[in-house]
């Protein structure tokens, strides 16, 4: 296991520093620079602006520079904003993490329960209404479903706040729009995973012993039928941690996909270096648990790495 | 929101996140629409009226005879909100920061007015004293331009004029540092009606009435929450549901839509602004101004206006648009097909025959496109002339227009203060806006006049000359003047249309309903 854990670390650094070096070439390749607008700047203050952020040296050095901070944890100074690349990724990550953290709550609860059910009712009306539901919760894109949750809560009814990030009511809408695609795709995965234990011999026997249907469900069916959901949930917390764009702006989050987002129109380059790399970390990490999850309870695949 | 309105809290958006409030490196709107809460100048605009001003930090001046040199009194009561005394000296150390060329300040050009400040911003001398900026007493202000100025107050309300809290940002990290230490609510001193709170990026920054303002007594609103809101849609959504007394923009989609429900909190009036299409005159067949005359008369303007972008905006006759009191130069560009036809005949191309292919770039939005689709189809039906449409990403389009890369480029110029020279400076040879690649030394002299002359009604006649140049030659074709459009709740009073959309707040309040 610790070799194991060693490997995967290894492959880590070598994911961090490629992302950050391919997105560094990348940006260096897009034409446009962080300073223009509509408004020309004087040849004087651009020369000055560019001094100041080291870019009138040459692309390499910048990106030795550019690592020899982040080797003292330091991201640099942010090319548009006064904030620096630290605390602007301080400031946004917890946001995005917390609005993952229920979005992923969201999605669990309404996947594994209308999956668990429709497995259960196989083939009768409850498996037919949960399956058209989660369709239609995949196809819906987030950019209709918030904006219509946010005209019947927010403006018809009144009930919750139509967007921003203040008060514990201001997180419910977003939670449920970002959860509700990943608890449609986590019902499917949890159906299917479902089913294909139900139908194994061992249950049979258990029902056959006559032990009790929840126990049945509880100790034996969910343990080997949710192997495929908890696979599923790495690319689902990258999923819901790097593609809140699209809700943080909806909702007005504060969050970290909006930041990268402008940070990549603005050519803001240590910015965007500075999110990607936080957002290869948080995928690497959330890959690497789902792995140790699922060798958990798959002794199959806990006896192959050890 | 009712709640907001009995504590007397304006929310308003600002569209996006301002990159800094530190008056003398921000620019656009949203950081403008903040700064006016928290600094203020030697002069205020005028809640109402356009090009007006009303004394600020100073509350009386007077100028030479030719408005070459100003002199203004501070009031004795104005303070920063840390109790200390807004004094002349303030001033003179702010344009001494603004000018110095290591700050990098954007607007550091609108205060090339000041004598000799281009040469010490361009580092040509390196004695401060030479520049037209003196403290006569601790009261009293003397600037000295370049030249007769009788229009020189309304460029004051612009913020790079504003006095900054140099004692303050020395001790957080320096004169020339940009990281904006000093901008943090619980360190920032200011000298406006409001105080800052709280900056929350991407989400809130709240202001709260300023105590030690000269004219505190007079504030009606107890602060401000600004947000930023980038997508439009999200504002009005939020405004329908009674989060934002101020909705700053209204998609035109939703415009039309709330027209036609003739909804009460739905405002519009004209903006000081154009929406053009530049010309590379480099290019051929660009190069021939019978070519860009042609194009210019084959648009049909109204079409534009009333079938496409369909939000109030008015067709242009001219480059500087409307709406400049006393600048009243008639405007030669007009729709007429046949005369384009004959032109682009004598250009040879008769029908279009033999015209070389052309494209049109904009930046990427759907606004954008439909007008350009529009504007192609005319060209293709009037004179039977081919121009490709060609969408580019926002930054990457700029480069291009830059760099000269470019045939026809979309583009839109926005008042930078209350004066057609802020038009029709961007024009004259040297201004790096100018990307036409044309140049006209007459153009240049009579701008050149304009600026130094002293009489308002020689001067409005020396810019009507130059604009008749640019008309004539046509680098550019003024397409539609711009028009504002927004929410506003019934609750607040004092808010007033204005071209510049400069709004002093201490002149907003917020009626409650018992």
């Amino acid at each position: 296991m610790g070799r194991y854990l060693l490997k995967r670390l290894l492959q880590a650094v070598v994911v961090w520093w490629a992302t950050i070096t391919i997105a560094f070439v990348m940006l260096k390749l897009t034409p446009g620079d962080p300073f223009s607008t509509e408004r020309a700047l004087s040849p004087q203050v651009l020369a000055q602006l560019e001094a100041h952020y080291g870019l009138d040296q040459p692309a390499w050095v910048q990106y030795l520079r550019y690592f020899e901070g982040l080797f003292h944890g330091d991201f640099g100074p942010s090319y548009t904003s006064t904030r620096s690349v630290n605390e602007i990724l301080g400031q946004t990550l917890p946001v995005s993490l917390e609005l993952g953290a229920w979005a992923l709550l969201v999605a669990l609860a309404i996947g594994l329960g209308a999956g668990t059910a429709a497995a259960l009712k196989h083939n009768r009306w409850p498996d037919y209404t949960v399956m058209s539901f989660a369709m239609l919760g995949i196809c819906l894109p987030t950019f209709v479903l918030g904006p219509i949750f946010q005209l019947l809560f927010g403006v018809q009814w009144r009930l919750l706040p139509v967007s921003g990030w203040f008060a514990a009511d201001h997180r419910i809408l977003p939670a449920i729009t970002l959860g509700l695609v990943y608890g449609a795709i986590i019902a499917r995965v949890t159906r299917g995973g479902m089913l294909e234990v139900l139908s194994q011999d061992f249950l049979k026997t258990a029902r056959a012993k006559g032990l009790p249907p929840m126990e049945i469900l509880l100790r034996h069916t969910l343990r080997g039928g949710l192997l495929p959901t908890v696979s599923y949930l790495g690319p689902a917390i990258a999923g819901i941690v790097s593609g809140s764009f699209v809700i943080e702006t909806i909702f007005q989050i504060p969050g970290l996909g909006r930041q990268f987002v402008q940070a990549a129109l603005n050519r803001d380059l240590t910015l965007v270096l500075g999110t990607v790399t936080v957002y290869a970390t948080l995928i690497t990490l959330a890959n690497l648990l789902v792995d140790l999850a699922v060798a958990w309870l798959d002794p199959r695949v806990r006896s192959h790495h050890a | 929101m009712e709640r907001a309105a009995k504590e007397g809290i304006l929310l308003m958006d600002i569209g996006t996140e301002p990159k800094t409030l530190d008056p003398q490196l921000a620019t656009g709107q949203p950081a403008h629409r903040v700064i006016t809460a928290l600094f203020e100048g030697l002069v205020i605009p005028h809640p109402q009226r356009d090009g007006v001003v009303l004394p600020g930090v100073a509350d009386t001046w007077e100028h030479n005879e030719d408005a070459s040199v100003w002199t203004f009194h501070i009031r004795e009561n104005a303070r920063w909100s840390d109790g200390r005394s807004v004094t002349a000296s303030d001033f003179v150390r702010s344009y001494h920061r603004m000018l110095t060329p290591e700050l990098g300040a954007d607007f550091a050009t609108m205060l090339y007015r000041l004598e000799n400040a281009e040469a010490y911003h361009r580092g040509e001398i390196d004695d401060f004293r030479e520049v037209g900026v003196r403290a006569l007493d601790a009261h009293t202000l003397q600037l000295r331009l370049i030249g007769p100025t009788p229009y020189f107050l309304t460029m004051l309300n612009h913020y790079a004029w504003y006095p900054v809290p140099v004692q303050l940002i020395e001790s957080e990290g320096g004169l020339t540092d940009r990281s904006g230490d000093w901008l943090q609510p619980g360190t920032i001193v200011s000298n406006g009606p409001f105080v800052m709170e709280e900056w929350k990026p991407n989400s809130r920054i709240r202001v709260r009435k300023n105590p030690n303002y000269w004219d505190h007594a007079a504030v009606a609103l107890e602060g401000i929450d600004f947000m930023p809101i980038e997508d439009s849609n999200t504002a009005v959504r939020m405004f329908d549901g009674g989060e934002l007394h101020i909705a700053s923009t209204v998609p035109s989609a939703v415009f039309e839509q709330r027209v036609a429900q003739d909804d009460p909190h739905l405002r519009m009036g004209q903006q000081l602004g154009t929406y053009y299409y530049l010309l590379n005159v480099n290019q051929p067949p660009l190069d021939d101004v019978r070519v860009r005359q042609a194009l210019s008369l084959a648009i049909d303007r109204g079409v534009i206006v009333e079938q496409v972008t369909r939000g109030g905006e008015r067709p242009a006759h001219r480059f500087v648009p409307d709406g400049f009191r006393d600048y009243d130069y008639q405007g030669p560009v007009h729709f007429d097909p046949e005369r384009a036809r004959a032109l682009l005949a004598e250009a040879g191309y008769p029908q279009g025959q033999g015209f070389p292919p052309l494209t049109l770039t904009y930046n990427t939005l759907e606004g954008h496109q439909r007008i350009g689709e529009a504007i192609t189809h005319m060209w293709q039906e009037q004179l039977g002339i081919r121009v490709e449409l060609q969408n580019m990403e926002w930054k990457t389009f700029l480069e291009r227009k830059d760099q000269g890369d470019f045939q026809i480029g979309r583009s839109g110029w926005i008042a930078d203060y209350y004066d057609p020279l802020t038009f029709l400076e961007i024009m004259i040879s040297e201004s790096g806006n100018n990307d036409s690649g044309w140049e006209n030394a007459d153009y240049d002299a009579w701008i050149a006049q304009a600026m130094r002359e002293g009489d308002m009604a020689q001067r409005n006649q020396e810019m009507g000359e130059a604009e008749s140049i640019l008309m004539e030659d046509m680098p550019l074709i003024p397409i539609y003047f711009y028009s504002r459009r927004w929410l506003q709740d019934e609750r607040v009073q004092g808010w007033h249309h204005k071209m510049l959309d400069n709004h002093p707040y201490q002149f907003v309040s917020l009626r409650t309903s018992d």
